[in-house]
């Protein structure tokens, strides 16, 4: 957590110092900060899919001490991740091909100018990669192993997960995702593969679809209505709540990122208040065991 | 008019509403007040810089950006005017620059038009076509591009 705070305050100085944030105006600074979050999140989760991918298990492959990376302006921790990168892999997994890799790696992206999601920051990096459609992302995905574990990139899956299957129609109930109200970027949402969620709806849609035409008019009690839900790519608030246990159920939690997470959504204040009113209409429902 | 200084030390002397389409240069004026001293830019140089005050002094009496958020301008700011299209033409070392100066100097509209160019680069690229568009090694085993496959066959019979 504290590391956390301390890149966030480190990168708000270097903004600062930078010249370009604009702190006067104090009707911008929500959305930056906001901004901010995801960000931070986005640079460490580059290190901690490093992690996982090399095959050890997250709890234990925390990087030791962070601070290192973090502890200069936001210039620094981009260009610090590299190394962190595969200072990491190396010392993990001493697998022989994996160290190949590594050297390769680094012998060629060093300082790499020419690919977009190590040239730029994760902030211009999203501002290409967003415009993207998901054709182009699903590329994206097929590039290179960084390419694939890139949290900018997941971000952008994340977004067209939300664009696409959340129900941002006012005629219907939000979405009833735990703690940030389903379209923020916390530490959850970082945590979760977006693409994949993406594909599994995009199945499971198509799987609706064709038992919605062998079988016309059965079962529900409206089918026209859930039909309509179906092509425009909304979910009933029950499909919701069964991919969202099943995400909760995916996601893997240590302690400290529970403590973070807890954290957070105390300070956010909103999330105690929505919790405490729907949490009890529905049964503690939407809990998802957590507060056992 | 107002002088600054690149970081291979060039000096440009520009008038004060090309120069204030950086809300970074703005600013520091606002800051130094009336002040003859050139301006530094550390993190430009001057090959770019020139690059950067061309659009700068061609969209000087644009109106200036609606204040709301970025999300909302960015996505109104997805056509490129014939102009900002030819002036993008550039390499794609200098495209980078380019970018990574709007940003610095922050000339959103610029970093729009930059940000957007390379995204109409990558869209409708095969994966090895994204690889050699930006000089990038193929990493992946043959097993883990199987699988890659395999993940996205979702998309595929569309």
């Amino acid at each position: 957590m504290s590391n956390l705070l301390q890149s966030v305050l480190s990168s708000r100085l270097a903004n600062a110092t930078l010249g370009g944030s604009s702190s006067e105006s104090s009707s911008e600074s929500p959305a930056k900060e906001g901004l901010n979050d995801w960000e931070q999140v986005d640079t460490d989760e580059e290190l901690v899919a490093v992690q996982s991918a090399t095959g050890t298990p997250l709890e234990r492959s925390r990087p030791a001490s962070p601070t290192r990376a973090h502890s200069s302006s936001r210039l620094a921790v981009e260009t610090d991740t590299t190394d962190f990168d595969s200072d990491t892999a190396s010392s993990s997994k001493p697998s022989s091909r994996l160290r190949n890799d590594v050297s390769k790696k680094r012998s060629s992206a060093k300082r790499s100018k020419t690919d977009p999601l190590r040239a730029f920051t994760s902030e211009i990096a999203q501002h290409i990669f967003l415009q993207l459609p998901v054709e182009s992302l699903l590329s994206c995905s097929g590039v290179s192993k960084r390419w694939r574990r890139s949290a900018t990139l997941n971000y952008c899956w994340y977004r067209h997960y939300q664009h696409a299957f959340s129900a941002t129609d006012s005629s219907l109930p939000a979405l009833p995702a735990w703690g940030s109200g389903g379209a923020k970027w916390t530490r959850r949402e970082s945590k979760t593969d977006w693409k994949t969620q993406f594909g599994r709806q995009k199945r499971i849609e198509a799987r609706d679809a064709a038992r919605a035409e062998s079988l016309p008019g059965s079962g529900t009690t409206t089918p026209s209505r859930t039909q309509k839900m179906q092509d425009a790519g909304i979910l009933t608030t029950h499909e919701a709540r069964m991919q969202q246990w099943k995400q909760e159920e995916e996601a893997q939690w240590t302690k400290q990122e529970m403590r973070d997470y807890y954290k957070a959504g105390a300070k956010g204040g909103k999330f105690k208040g929505k919790r405490e009113k729907g949490g009890v209409k529905t049964g503690a429902a939407g809990d998802g065991g957590l507060w056992e | 008019m107002v002088s600054l200084t690149t970081s291979d030390n060039e000096q440009f002397t520009v008038e004060r509403d090309v120069a204030e389409r950086s809300v970074l240069i703005k600013q520091m004026l606002e800051d130094i007040g009336d002040n003859d001293q050139p301006i530094p830019l550390p993190n430009v140089s001057s090959n770019v810089l020139k690059k950067v005050l061309e659009y700068c002094s061609h969209h000087r009496s644009d109106p200036p950006a609606p204040a709301d958020d970025a999300e909302e301008s960015r996505r109104r700011t997805t056509d490129i005017s014939d102009w900002d299209a030819k002036f993008i033409q550039v390499d794609q070392e200098m495209l980078f620059e380019i970018i990574l100066a709007a940003n610095y100097l922050d000339i959103k509209p610029l970093l729009d038009v930059g940000c957007k160019t390379v995204a109409n680069m990558i869209k409708g690229k095969t994966p090895e076509e994204i690889r050699k568009l930006f000089n990038i090694q193929n990493d992946f085993s043959p097993e883990e591009e199987a699988q890659i496959r395999k993940e996205n066959e979702w998309a595929e019979d569309r």
